[in-house]
């Protein structure tokens, strides 16, 4: 027996040990060392993010936010600013599989520390979001331990779990070791605007008919799945999902924007791959009751953005053309409510 | 408590730890500790129904000690009738009832609203059911003595590496082992973990990643060509056969760290030449069952040839709704009695008894036609098996024969990925054939060669695992 004891002990924690040492040592996600913009990594967009803002806001005194998931990525703030008073300064709140805990433990954090927030926008993606465990923690979407209110060591201690599990990243972490990562896409270094090249110009023209032959296989893949999956699919509500916890958050980050005075639009995400996927009523009703029937949006569903996949870059992120009338709806209502 | 659970890799180890160290010398100690550990995992997934298991276990205990003060006679044969009536009728209220009841009234043209159940299905209710079954009718037969242990018998019962999917174990081969004293040995531990290890890779490897793709083209089979529900079919065959022998390789494995040995569930099933072969190989367990206690005792082979028809068709629908109350489940079933129908009337089903290729390398051309043949037949079934319904079924394989069958079939990062690990499983199985599993240690090996493949082995596991809620043959 202690033969058969010291061999799986060695099996097992010989390697971990060699783990714990390579982890400490390369760093894989940058969070031990120091942010850096020009060494950081995205596996963590909340993470870079948070590190951002920390750094830029003593010198920016950021009072404008868009909170929300990589969703985000479809917006371009540019739509944003010319709805925003002059001399506002806004940051892109953007973390991977955002959800409502992570926005109200941002804002939280940011009244807290008695900044302000004039203007605000809250994307939240349906049903990802309301999802019923908000404390899903994975490598990509666990939160800042600044604002999730956790301690460094526990921090890191849950992204070397994950970092155990996967080993393409140990040997990845080795050959990054010493070599400064660059981010996988551009982005706005003040703002966080991951679009600050890529604007589009026409509201009234689609992306058309190629945007398929663009995708990554994945993409391909997904698209071709889903879409086929749709074909005979009605449309379906989605069961209720703001239980009593959600329901506090949202009040909480309202009770925060009353305070403030914060001019705040709430934004129900649409996604092609639930297309056929309806927020529930009773859901909407809530928000409408937290937030005030005209600062909620509701675009899940079928409407003119989801029925057509060349407005996506993939089944779940919707394209700067989408991005753009879902600014130019939420703050010029009359205009295009018709297109609902 | 899944077996690929985070929850399992801290449950095994405390277990392990405890049974051997603590209660290691007292044998009543330990056996109890078996039973408690047992409940604790089935409870993990829902507490309620571990009173079923409880009186399962002690309807058969007690049928066992009434037999055993009953003479031969009329009683004796009540009290085993008994028994084997309670535990039919449990299984068929949870798994049975609703579906009958609802085909009736459809039958009728009633509505059955009121009169079903709808309670959900105990997982491996079928399994743990039919152990208790086996015992009842061993000691009937006097095949063994009914034991006093009730404890002993309980572990039996419940042993939880097999509880939920098995290997369906007989009271000949377990309740001995429950009855005497365990002694620890290095090497069938290190086996166990081994085997463990191949389990795994088997089930979150090959089928978890083969599940994505099969159930995507199985939830719209309509929109696809021949070729893509085809290899769809060919990937639902490697998911179930990873899913399920994966399965009992990680219970097996489990088994053999607490110095108990199971009886093998599945050897190489698709490396068989005709259908009979692939019956001797695939869910082993089960089909020794359902042979020893219903086609033997009505007769078997050896008896008229209508006679023969009819049995073979009997163990085959039975075995069919053993694992559903569904039409499908049934149709699959009798499926595969009409491939076995020629080989047994023409005497030919015990043809191939031993390892194909036994002292080649290869296969010679006509045992590999005769493997395809047989793979595809199988799959063909394992299209009724999968589908919903009758009708998908038979679309799904109208489907498959169609002008694009000789197309490309949609291929994706992920389909490709499945069939690479699908291919590597068959291929490793193909040239460790003959031995109890894959991974098992061989003579020629170093030590340092069993450690490198175990360390491989984690590795691919750690980095190409899918993630599935469950086990497909829970839902039976």
């Amino acid at each position: 027996m202690k033969r058969f004891l010291t061999t799986i002990a060695a099996f097992i924690f010989i390697p971990v040990l060699l783990l714990v040492a390579v982890y400490i040592i390369t760093d894989p996600y940058r969070t031990i060392r120091p942010f850096s913009l020009e060494d950081f990594d995205e596996t963590n967009r909340d993470y870079v993010s948070s590190e951002l803002w920390l750094m830029n806001n003593p010198v920016q005194h950021y009072d404008s936010y868009l909170f929300g998931s990589s969703r985000l990525g479809g917006i371009n703030t540019y739509h944003w600013l010319k709805y925003l008073p002059e001399g506002s300064s806004h940051f892109l709140f953007q973390g991977w599989g955002e959800t409502i805990t992570g926005m109200e433990q941002k804002i939280s954090y940011i009244n807290g520390a008695g900044l302000p927030i004039k203007n605000a926008i809250l994307l939240l993606d349906y049903p990802g979001a309301f999802r019923k465990d908000q404390n899903l923690i994975t490598v990509t979407s666990i939160k800042h331990p600044t604002f999730a209110g956790r301690p460094k060591l526990i921090h890191e201690s849950i992204l070397f779990w994950f970092f155990l599990q996967k080993p393409s990243q140990w040997w990845r972490a080795v050959i990054q070791w010493k070599n400064p990562r660059k981010p996988e896409f551009d982005f706005d270094p003040i703002s966080n605007d991951t679009n600050r090249n890529n604007k589009y110009s026409d509201l009234d023209t689609p992306p058309g008919k190629d945007s398929l032959k663009k995708c990554s296989e994945t993409n391909r893949e997904s698209f071709i799945m889903e879409n086929s999956c749709k074909t005979d699919s009605d449309l379906r509500i989605g069961n209720a999902m703001i239980n009593e916890v959600f329901e506090g958050q949202l009040r909480h980050i309202r009770s925060i924007f009353d305070a403030q005075g914060t001019d705040y639009r709430i934004i129900l995400s649409p996604d092609y791959c639930y297309t056929n996927l309806k927020l529930n009523e009773a859901d909407l009703k809530k928000l409408r009751d937290i937030f005030g029937e005209d600062n909620v949006f509701d675009f899940t569903g079928r409407n003119y953005m989801t029925e057509d996949y060349n407005n996506y870059s993939d089944p779940e992120h919707f394209g700067l053309w989408v991005g753009w009338h879902m600014i130019e709806e939420i703050y010029n209502q009359e205009q295009h409510k018709s297109q609902y | 408590m899944l077996f690929n659970s985070i929850e399992f890799a801290i449950f095994l180890p405390i277990v392990f730890l405890l049974y051997w160290f603590a209660f290691g010398r007292n044998l009543k100690l330990q056996n109890l500790f078996v039973v408690l550990a047992s409940y604790i995992f089935y409870g993990w997934w829902d507490w309620r129904f571990l009173v079923l298991i409880a009186f399962t276990s002690f309807c058969s205990w007690g049928s066992g000690m009434l037999m055993a003060r009953t003479p031969e006679g009329k009683l004796r044969k009540r009290i085993a009738a008994a028994n084997i009536v309670i535990n039919l009728l449990i299984l068929c209220a949870f798994k049975y009832y609703d579906f009958f009841v609802t085909e009736f009234a459809r039958l009728l043209h009633l509505n059955s609203d009121g009169l079903l159940l709808k309670v959900i299905l105990p997982v491996g209710i079928s399994f743990y059911t039919f152990q208790a079954l086996s015992y009842s009718i061993d000691v009937y037969k006097r095949k063994i003595e009914p034991t006093r242990d009730i404890v002993a018998f309980f572990a039996y019962v419940s042993f939880f590496p097999q509880l939920v999917a098995g290997p369906i174990e007989r009271a000949t081969n377990l309740l001995p082992q429950f009855e005497k004293k365990r002694s620890f040995d290095y090497d069938t531990a290190v086996d166990g973990c081994r085997q463990i290890l191949w389990g795994l890779f088997k089930k979150m490897v090959v089928a978890d990643n083969c599940a994505g793709y099969v159930d995507r083209v199985f939830g719209n089979y309509q929109a696809h060509s021949g070729s893509t529900l085809l290899l769809a079919a060919i990937l639902f065959a490697f998911q179930i056969y990873g899913d399920f022998s994966g399965y009992s390789d990680i219970a097996i494995g489990t088994s053999k760290l607490f110095g108990i040995r199971l009886m093998r569930n599945f050897n190489v099933p698709y490396f068989s030449r005709d259908i009979a072969e692939f019956w001797r190989r695939w869910h082993i367990s089960l089909t020794t069952w359902f042979r020893d206690y219903i086609y033997i005792p009505m007769g078997g082979s050896r008896c008229p040839k209508a006679k023969i028809v009819r049995n073979t068709f009997v163990i085959f629908l039975v075995s069919g709704l053993w694992h559903g109350a569904n039409w499908t489940f049934l149709a699959w079933g009798a499926y595969h009695a009409l491939l076995f129908l020629p080989l047994i009337l023409f005497g030919k089903n015990r043809k191939y008894m031993d390892v194909v290729a036994e002292d080649r390398l290869l296969p010679n051309l006509k045992e590999c036609g005769q493997m395809l043949l047989t793979f595809f037949l199988v799959v063909i079934g394992w299209i009724i098996f999968r589908a919903e319904n009758i009708g998908q079924a038979g679309g799904y394989i109208a489907g498959v024969f169609q002008k694009d069958l000789f197309t490309l079939p949609l291929l994706f990062l992920a389909s490709k990925s499945s069939i690479f690990f699908a291919g590597l499983m068959l291929m490793i199985e193909w040239i460790y054939r003959r031995k109890e599993h894959a991974i098992s240690h061989a003579p020629t090996m170093p030590k340092w060669g069993d450690m490198a493949i175990c360390y491989i082995l984690v590795l691919v596991i750690l980095e190409f695992s899918a993630h599935s809620p469950s086990f497909i043959y829970f839902q039976f």
